[in-house]
């Protein structure tokens, strides 16, 4: 049993420091940005453009349920009133860039560990290697950079028509009945650039995972058309956990 | 000192070496580099390597000699360290021990220790291995326009020059999904080329190809063997291939070279190893 924990701390260990070391190259290679635009625009396309009737649909309904469930609750005891602020401040602060960074992970992560995957199985990478084109600069570096900007623009996108959905059932729901004007003035009341810009870095901080965690699973994919499965898979479950733990200590630096 | 004079002592030293192998590529706003157009064959010389995967030696001291603009092949049945040794060649692994000398520069060596690398090489792989988000001539002209070789034009003008080479002329927008398994192999073939190589390798360059497209990729390497200066690896274990094109072949059987030679001093090997894969390779007909 110990042999087995022991082998299990090993495998997060490397695990760990292969993504660090993966992070790192990634960024030194940052600075070849204005070279690959054409790539990072593409990227950006594929992760903004194609994802946002989805996102926006997801926020419709994230808004209409938080609205739905949160009004009814609080008309209980008379303080309706109140739900613009609790919308709001949920959207931006938690479910705008989680639940977009979620929606991004499971469709735009999985399809890059499983691109990059099959670059690696089918000698793709090693081709490029040949040809003297890093695999890290050509491949990592747009999609991380194509991330950190998509993944926020799509959350600013996601927390607005969060926040109409609520508006519209707070103002349509005869239990809970709050006009607009009132929904509006509440969550302004409590909204601060503090708290956008503190969204909009976790979205960043999101975006990023979900690009560093496909690009590294890919990586490692061996194993034919079982292993870019796999490493699907596995590139969705390692995001969805890593923006979790991410949520909890920013969420905690930033009280 | 005149202009020529600087240039010929450029063309001679460091500077050249380095741009030759294009190094420290960076767009100059030149037509195209002068030493993009030159390729010369590279020796090489394989000195006692091993390796081994998870304790299972694959390659057991290798002693190769490759001379320059030589078509050489290494042949052998499947699972016997050909691709592994070819992937040495190109540092696509590292040996447990032993060293790859190409134009005498050790490119093992740590980087403090070896000048800039003065050569270019590449490899069309088994897979072909071409690039399934591009088309045919993005493909071939990656390497240019990543390294910025050349100004865009020409570099157009070099892709359609390399398809028609490999007999694809006017096929650069097609996506690699639409051609065949010989097509892709060309296209394969294309890419390497538009590097102008000092040194190209062939991993299993009949691999799922017909009988008469293999016939097409020997007349296509051939062709190049006379219009083009470079040293030719082939890995096959595609004997009537190999034997038809290269100035000499090389076996090799559970990781050690056992017989080196020209075709013809192969065919007449009477090394049991060799003898059994020749017969076993060419079986003819049943009865005959």
């Amino acid at each position: 049993m110990f042999e087995r924990v022991g082998r299990k701390i090993l495998a997060i260990s490397q695990t760990t420091g292969e993504m660090l070391a993966l992070l790192a190259e990634t960024v030194y290679y940052f600075k070849e940005a204005p070279r690959n635009l054409p790539s990072i625009f593409r990227q950006m396309a594929e992760v903004g453009v194609e994802t946002f009737p989805i996102a926006v649909l997801m926020a419709l309904f994230v808004g209409m349920v938080l609205a739905l469930q949160t009004g009814l609750e609080l008309a209980l005891y008379g303080t309706q009133e109140a739900i613009g602020a609790i919308v709001g401040l949920s959207m931006v602060k938690e479910l705008g860039p989680v639940m977009t960074s979620l929606l991004v992970a499971g469709r735009v992560g999985s399809s890059m560990a499983a691109e990059v995957g099959a670059m690696e199985v089918y000698e793709e990478i090693d081709a490029l290697k040949t040809l003297e084109i890093n695999p890290v600069r050509y491949l990592a570096m747009p999609r991380l950079l194509a991330c950190l900007r998509a993944v926020p623009a799509l959350a600013v996108f996601a927390v607005m028509v969060g926040i109409l959905a609520g508006g519209l059932v707070s103002a349509v729901n005869p239990q809970i009945s709050v006009p607009w004007n009132v929904y509006y003035d509440n969550m302004i009341r409590v909204l601060s650039y503090k708290e956008i810009f503190k969204g909009l870095l976790k979205a960043t901080v999101f975006g990023g995972i979900v690009a560093h965690v496909g690009c590294y699973v890919g990586f490692k994919t061996s194993g034919g058309a079982r292993g870019i499965g796999r490493s699907t898979t596995r590139a969705v479950v390692l995001s969805f956990v890593l923006i979790f733990i991410a949520d909890y200590f920013l969420t905690r630096l930033m009280l | 000192m005149s202009k020529e004079e600087k240039k010929s002592k450029n063309h001679n030293g460091i500077l050249s070496k380095l741009t030759h192998g294009l190094t420290a590529s960076i767009y100059e706003g030149c037509d195209c580099r002068s030493t993009y157009e030159e390729s010369r064959g590279v020796g090489i010389s394989i000195v006692d390597l091993n390796k081994s995967f998870d304790g299972n030696p694959v390659l057991k001291g290798i002693n190769l000699e490759i001379a320059a603009g030589e078509i050489f092949s290494i042949i052998g049945p499947s699972g016997t360290g050909k691709s592994v040794l070819l992937k040495h060649i190109v540092k696509l692994e590292k040996p447990d021990s032993g060293r790859i000398l190409i134009d005498g520069q050790d490119i093992y060596a740590p980087a403090k220790e070896r000048s800039s690398r003065d050569f270019r090489y590449s490899m069309v792989f088994q897979s072909s291995a071409l690039f399934n988000s591009l088309t045919v001539g993005e493909n071939v002209g990656l390497w240019l326009r990543e390294k910025r070789v050349c100004i865009e034009t020409r570099i157009r003008r070099i892709i359609r020059e390399k398809l028609r080479l490999v007999g694809l002329e006017g096929k650069e927008d097609l996506m690699t999904s639409e051609l065949s398994g010989g097509m892709k192999k060309r296209v394969a073939i294309a890419r390497s080329l538009a590097m102008n190589p000092d040194l190209i390798l062939y991993d299993e360059p009949t691999a799922e190809l017909d009988p008469v497209t293999s016939d097409e990729l020997a007349r296509v390497i051939m062709n190049l063997k006379e219009k083009v200066n470079l040293t030719t690896i082939i890995v096959s274990h595609d004997l009537n291939f190999a034997l038809y094109l290269s100035d000499r072949v090389a076996m090799i059987s559970d990781g050690q070279i056992v017989e080196i030679g020209t075709p013809a001093e192969i065919k007449a090997s009477t090394n049991p190893t060799v003898r059994n894969f020749i017969y076993t390779t060419t079986k003819g007909i049943k009865g005959e």
